[in-house]
């Protein structure tokens, strides 16, 4: 790293800029330089963010020594290079090529003799709704367009050419953004932020000549594309042809404020639009946060319809005579307080969600241990500090390794995920070992495959092939590992590679890349939490970490486990509430997992249940007393993320309705009770000194992180009757327990999947092809499904992506093997099958 | 096998060729042959050969570059002149079976000419027909005379010999050589092809790709096809030479799809070399290893441009890039990359085997050695040509070609394709190099010749070349992709006599801010059409719009819905439609 830091210092240079000499730093383009000396080249396929393309032709300059008119984005600055970027010539030019630009573009608007008088007596925000865009009166990109601005600065008034409007019909059939190719200035940004940075290459250009465009290949939609719905390319559109749904025909916001999303663990910066109050967008921070400028679909679409939703509690309810009825505030803190105060201590409980701030985490404990005075409270570990790179990761590069172990992070983080195809796209290294295919599988150089409980045999093979790869590890070095001896004098090599099921020449593979580089950072995630041998993968572990440290320059363990990830206390309190040793209930947010309607409630015996939510969940209908909590665009304070950073939260706009932060509702309750006890004079800002758990100053050892709790997982094994293992991994976004499939409307289409994908080799032997419809057989129940032939799936094999709520899924594998991320079933395939009893 | 043994060998097959024991029938089987129907003709041969009992062999070879006069048929019975016949047909075989190959008599009304040294009375020399006669057939001097898929033909008509210099001699000096040649790339641009290699050479980053550009893809233009098809291992051994001088193990020869049979020729060859040890590691006992793959692309003319087609063969869509950084710097997966054109590598064997002085004596002072080309049009003899660089306009129209179809007049010959421009009567003395061609506003392009006679319209060739271009425009950058339409469009107006002085005034601003501002070179030359008959016909221009008249008599009102037909006078069938 060491190298890397010394390659960043930069070396000044000159650079004459029409007749003046400007000083710039290595490494800039001629743009970058003339940016750097304050002179402006127009621009429009060029972006900060991407790499230089050179195709639209506006900042062409004239350099001496050079032919023609190079493209100044492209072209690297030179010592003593001579520029000239307004001559005649180079002016003329740019306003030929931005002719030529609008004559495929809608111009009404752009040379109106009237635009001033029309702009300012309609003003901001009043737009017409139309379903084709032909004037800026119409585009939902008006107030930032980048074409406006460049009309007006190369400056011309007409377009002589005749106009050739596209006709394209508006793409609206993806959730999200809406698409109008007639708007497209064809830059090419979203394809390359799509392909370049996100690496998902979802947009292309397609067709040639005039007939160019931009879209999906043979016109697929976005869905069936597999794209992530980061909104990375509506975000670097110059035109309104790419426009998320929600802002589209909002006015341009009154303010934006930046703060953290919530969504999930990682932590990113964003920054909130709102306008009279509600929340209209939110787009990725600007300023370098851990995510550096991107989001994920929760990040970018999610929070504005969540935040919004007509879901949103915003009274204060109770119940009166059998109905749940609006009240005031002092009267429903008085009736929840009354109700509580009527129950030992042992018999009330508090359930709270992992993603709340750090403030409302530790009032929830104080009001838990100090209020009501119980044991019934779920223990969160806060995330350990990662030693060298955080979540943003933007320390690795060539020579490190990242091994994922059980970690899909890009569902269950993201952005970490994200970060991570970038650290690869910087030269690190990516292992995965994993159960089914991960989006991050394109980028990996070696993947090895595991079951569920299978983890820990996976990395003995790998501790096994890099201890094999050495010819000099002997018996001292055998000695130092605790937990490996158990595994190699009871097993060979072979043995654990029959029993994962991957070749030899994987694991090899793996091991020399962990050997070529000079640290690795393990990423342990959170399907390692539901491994049966999790004691003994903890062992392994840290003998793969002084194994690697002793090979290689570093290795760090690190955990990426969502906060939502059950903890030995969680059990113990829901064990409490399950056999009605807890009488009494406060849960903010919907932590109770009911897959069905028809199942039974699982607090339906309880005497007093309080829900503090945001939105209405499962319970609020069963509830005594309903509060409505703020949601975290609303409220202030300190979040740490997944790698023990913490960020800041800034209220975006005022809480909807009555509704009031967590913390605020708590000390209320408190005070109602009459316990305004230590601690719960509580912080309204971020304040780190109150916090009332002690952090913990060192490292926790490997053995110290929180163990899973022993859930029974059912060993699964194929036979002649079940001769597939069907691995299932839920597709789904929870927030406080709440579906946000539910919350959100284009998240069920993503989470929506209906599709089991097997090996060529599988679908040959059983005559299947691809799009056909299959029913999937297990001991339990039946599912139809529609088959993908997939070559990253193992033969023998069947991974699918329903949701823990999907029918099918509950049907094949019942409720308890549901509830996990993923979960295995044995099961045959039958091509049509019988009675349709799904 | 050691080469020593295997040049042997091959002595030996090429001698029994030549002292045959059983009548030799040469079919000329490249596409040109083959669009001819040369398929039938041996087809014919070998039914009537059964039918008689007659043992004989057939021997496909490639293009002898008269394309006109396909198919052509060569006899050689044991201890005579090979003889070749023109325009055979089926009926014709049984003919030449009747009389050569069994009565012995040389059918003298079919015939054009002997092969090799032998005579046979009446009969001139092949290569002194007029149409060859004028030329210098160094890069084509095996095409329609050896076998291509036979490595033995090759070698023992001195192939691989220039490989085999340029290991003795190593790689420095063989730039060297190349460097005193003269030789500049025969894929367009011209640039010192010795400057390039350096510039790669000296590249840092390993391994080093050497590419080969087989996507010809200008309408009319099948120099490269005639070479791969007739003679691909002198491209291959040049590869080996390029590739040995840039200090590369890796070459791709990028191929259009639309060139099946030179695809399935450099297949059949590339096993062959396998076989003789010409590929691998060290080649000829030398510490020089190379390997040879063979890429199809799917025929977009852009991906003929360098950058783009190095995106095509990373799986990308073939669009170009702004260089810097040049392909020497960062070409295919951003490794030290070269580019070299079909003939370029063609022409390096025996730029190794023979020495740079020998290549140099033909030429001018900056376009050394010969080029071929694609002769086609309003000639009477059309077919692909080699000439010295310099060699005048005229003659190649005149004395190769032959003159005017019909005893027309002529008007003019397009030279580079779509990418070039028309030269004018006035002109025609203009000698043909990379720097008067230029001058003349065209370009050598990869050596497309279209000539045209007093029937065509200078607009509709404008109107042809710029639809062409257009449509192939990849697309990126606004000048091309929109600037060529809107000229096509204006272009469409002046023909159907609907045009304005406007029109034509703006026409020509746009032609200049497509040239000047395109990111490729497809861009920066689509105008060239344009700009030429404008500077060269400008009145024919004027007539369309002043007095709505297309004095060629080509341009009608459009029809309804057929905006885009031409009609029999028009350039597509110039050129074969393409
Ligand atoms: C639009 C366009 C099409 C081209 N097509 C070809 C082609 O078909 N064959 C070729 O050899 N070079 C073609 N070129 C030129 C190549 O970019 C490149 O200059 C050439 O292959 C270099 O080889 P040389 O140095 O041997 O000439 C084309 C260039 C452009 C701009
Ligand atoms: S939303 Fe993201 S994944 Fe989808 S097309 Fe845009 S950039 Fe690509
Ligand atoms: S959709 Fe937007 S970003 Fe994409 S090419 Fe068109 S104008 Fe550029
Ligand atoms: S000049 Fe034409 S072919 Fe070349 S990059 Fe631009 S659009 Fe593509
Ligand atoms: S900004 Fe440079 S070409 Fe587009």
């Amino acid at each position: 790293m060491a190298e890397r830091k010394r390659a960043e210092r930069k070396v000044e240079h000159k650079i004459i800029f029409d007749g003046k000499a400007y000083s710039f730093e290595s490494g800039m383009t001629v743009l970058q330089a003339a940016e750097a000396a304050g002179i402006y080249i127009p621009t429009l396929c060029s972006h900060q963010a991407l790499p230089p393309f050179g195709a639209c032709r506006l900042c062409i300059v004239e350099i001496e020594g050079m032919r023609g008119f190079p493209a100044s984005c492209s072209t690297p600055a030179e010592d003593g290079m001579v520029v000239r970027t307004n001559t005649d010539e180079v002016m003329h030019l740019r306003r030929a090529v931005l002719e030529l630009i609008l004559s495929e573009h809608p111009t009404g608007c752009l040379f109106c003799e009237r635009k001033v008088g029309c702009e300012d007596f309609r003003g901001p925000g009043h737009l017409t709704k139309a379903g084709t865009v032909t004037g800026c009166m119409l585009c939902p990109n008006k107030e930032e367009c980048e074409l406006r601005i460049l009309v007006e600065k190369i400056g011309i008034s007409e377009v002589r050419l005749d106009s050739s409007f596209r006709s394209l019909p508006l793409e609206r059939l993806d959730p999200f953004f809406d698409r109008d190719y007639n708007l497209c200035v064809l830059c090419g940004r979203c394809v390359r932020v799509c392909q370049e940075i996100r690496g998902t290459s979802i947009l292309e250009f397609i067709n040639r000549g005039p007939e160019t465009r931009i879209g999906t290949s043979f016109h697929h939609l976005h869905l069936d594309m597999g794209c992530q719905f980061c909104g990375a390319c509506v975000d670097v559109c110059p035109t309104g042809a790419l426009a998320d749904r929600t802002s589209k025909w909002e006015p341009p916001p009154q303010k934006t404020v930046e703060t953290t999303c919530t969504l999930c663990t990682v932590g990113c910066s964003i920054e909130v639009a709102a306008s009279r109050d509600r929340v209209v967008r939110t787009t990725p921070s600007r300023t370098d946060g851990i995510n550096s400028e991107q989001l994920c679909v929760l990040g970018r679409f999610g929070i504005a319809e969540l935040v919004n939703s007509r879901d949103r509690v915003t009274t204060p309810l109770t119940r009166k005579v059998g109905q749940l009825v609006r009240t005031s505030w002092e009267d429903a803190i008085t009736l929840a307080a009354e109700g509580l105060s009527g129950f030992k201590s042992s018999e009330t409980a508090l359930l709270y969600p992992g993603l709340l701030t750090d403030e409302e985490a530790n009032a929830c404990r104080a009001f838990a241990r100090t209020v009501l005075r119980t044991e019934n409270y779920p223990y969160r570990f806060p995330p350990r500090k990662w030693n060298s790179v955080n979540a943003s990761l933007s320390g690795l590069g060539i020579g490190d390794c990242i091994l994922l172990v059980g970690a899909d992070l890009t569902q269950t983080h993201p952005i970490l995920g994200h970060n991570i195809k970038r650290a690869v796209d910087r030269g690190a290294k990516l292992l995965i070992i994993d159960t089914v295919p991960t989006f991050l599988d394109k980028f990996a150089a070696a993947k090895i495959r595991a079951l569920p409980g299978d983890f820990s045999w996976a990395l003995a093979g790998l501790i096994w092939a890099v201890v094999e790869k050495d010819a000099v590890a002997d018996e001292q070095e055998l000695a130092k590992f605790k937990e490996l001896p158990k595994w190699a004098f009871k097993l060979l090599f072979e043995e654990i590679i029959t029993h994962i099921g991957t070749d030899e020449r994987t694991l090899n593979r793996a091991a020399d890349i962990l050997l070529e580089g000079s640290s690795t950072l393990v990423i342990v995630g959170r399907e390692v939490g539901v491994e049966n041998t999790h004691t003994h993968f903890n062992g392994l572990l840290s003998d793969f970490k002084s194994l690697m440290s002793s090979k290689t320059k570093s290795c760090e363990v690190n955990f990426a486990r969502s906060t939502r990830d059950f903890d030995a206390h969680w059990l113990k309190v829901m064990q409490n509430i399950e056999s009605m040793r807890v009488r009494a209930l406060v849960m903010i947010g919907d932590l109770v997992p009911r897959l069905s309607p028809e199942w039974p409630n699982p607090l339906q015996d309880l005497d007093f249940l309080v829900v503090i939510d945001s939105h209405n969940g499962t319970y609020t209908p069963y509830a005594e007393v309903v509060l409505p909590a703020a949601a975290f665009t609303e409220k202030g304070g300190t979040f740490t993320a997944v790698d023990g950073t913490v960020h800041k939260l800034h209220p975006a706009v005022r809480p909807m309705g009555q509704s009031k932060p967590e913390c605020e509702i708590l000390a209320l309750l408190a005070k109602a009770m009459g316990r305004n006890g230590d601690g719960l004079e509580l912080p309204r800002r971020a304040d780190r000194d109150t916090d009332i758990l002690p952090r913990p100053e060192r490292d926790f050892a490997l053995s110290e992180q929180p163990s899973a709790p022993n859930l029974s997982r059912e060993e699964v094994k194929c036979s002649n009757e079940w001769p597939l293992m069907l691995v299932n991994r839920h597709n789904s976004y929870l927030l406080h327990g709440h579906r946000l499939s539910r919350l959100v409307g284009g998240i069920l289409s993503l989470c929506m999947s209906d599709f089991v994908r097997l090996s060529p080799s599988t679908a040959k032997n059983l005559d299947i092809r691809d799009g056909d419809e299959v029913y999937l057989v297990s001991g339990k129940g039946r599912g139809k499904l529609k088959a993908k032939v997939d070559c990253d799936i193992p033969t023998g094999l069947l991974v699918s992506r329903m949701t823990a709520k999907d029918p099918r899924l509950l049907a094949l594998m019942g409720k308890e093997q549901a509830s996990f991320w993923t979960n295995t079933a044995a099961v045959r395939i039958e091509k049509s099958g019988g009675d349709d009893n799904v | 096998m050691g080469f020593k043994e295997a040049r042997q060998k091959a002595h030996d097959v090429w001698a029994s060729l030549v002292d045959n024991k059983r009548p030799l029938i040469f079919a000329g089987a490249a596409s040109c042959g083959r669009a001819a129907g040369v398929q039938s003709v041996i087809s014919a041969f070998r039914t009537r050969l059964a039918e008689k009992g007659i043992e004989a062999s057939i021997i496909e070879v490639g293009c002898v570059g008269m394309c006109y006069l396909e198919p052509i048929i060569d006899i050689k019975m044991p201890g005579k002149p090979r003889v070749s016949y023109s325009n055979i047909n089926p009926a014709r075989a049984r003919k030449l079976i009747a009389d050569h190959i069994i009565g012995g008599e040389v059918c003298e009304d079919l015939a054009i000419g002997t092969v090799g040294e032998q005579r046979a009375d009446g009969i001139p020399g092949l290569f002194e027909h007029p149409m060859l006669a004028a030329q210098n057939r160094r890069v084509l001097r095996n095409c329609g005379l050896i076998d291509p898929t036979n490595i033995d033909h090759y070698i023992a008509t001195g192939g691989y010999s220039g490989i085999e210099k340029a290991i003795e001699i190593g790689p420095e000096a063989t730039i060297e050589m190349v460097k005193k040649s003269g030789l500049r790339g025969r894929g367009g641009a011209g640039f010192p092809t010795y400057r390039k290699w350096e510039f790669c050479r000296r590249s840092p980053g390993t391994p080093k790709f050497l590419i080969c550009n087989a996507d010809e893809g200008d309408p009319g233009a099948f120099m490269n096809r005639s070479l791969l098809e007739g003679d691909p291992h002198a491209v291959l051994e040049g590869m080996l030479i390029a590739g040995l001088a840039i200090g590369s193990s890796k070459g791709i020869i990028y191929a259009r799809a639309e060139y099946p049979l030179a695809v399935e020729r450099l297949k059949i060859a590339l096993a062959q070399m396998s076989e003789y040890g010409l590929l691998g590691d060290g080649i000829m006992g030398s510490s020089f290893s190379f390997e040879i793959e063979l890429e199809e692309g799917a025929g977009a003319f852009v991906c003929g441009e360098e950058t783009a087609l190095i995106a095509a063969l990373e799986g990308r869509r073939g669009m170009p890039r702004p260089r810097p950084p040049f392909p020497a710097v960062s070409g295919l997966w951003g490794k030290p990359t070269n580019v070299n054109n079909v003939e370029t590598l063609g022409n390096l064997p025996q730029i190794l085997i023979n020495g740079p002085d020998w290549f140099a004596e033909l030429g001018t002072e900056k376009s050394k050695g010969t080029k071929t080309f694609a002769l086609a049009g309003k000639v009477k003899r059309t077919g692909l040509v080699e000439v010295a660089l310099g060699t005048k306009l005229r003659d190649i129209v005149f004395s190769i070609g032959g003159g005017i179809l019909d005893e027309k007049k002529f008007k003019a010959v397009q030279t580079g394709g779509p990418s070039g421009g028309c030269i004018p009567l006035e002109m025609l003395d203009l000698p043909v190099d990379y720097e008067r061609l230029a001058e003349a506003g065209s370009i050598m392009g990869s050596g497309g010749m279209v000539v045209m006679d007093e029937s065509t319209c200078p607009v509709d060739i404008a109107h042809y070349f710029i639809s062409f271009t257009q449509q192939e425009s990849c697309g990126k950058c606004p000048p091309c992709r929109i600037g060529t339409n809107k000229m096509l469009g204006i272009l469409q107006k002046i023909k159907s006599g609907k045009g304005t002085m406007r029109d034509l005034a703006l026409l020509e601003e746009l032609a200049l801010t497509v040239k000047r501002a395109s990111l490729c070179g497809l861009g920066q030359t689509a105008p060239n059409p344009v700009l030429s008959t404008l500077r060269y016909f400008r009145d024919e221009y004027i007539e369309h719009i002043r007095n709505r008249r297309c004095p060629a008599g080509v341009c009608r009102k459009p029809r309804k819905k057929a905006a885009d037909n031409h009609n029999s006078n028009s350039v597509a069938d110039a050129t074969g439609g393409e």
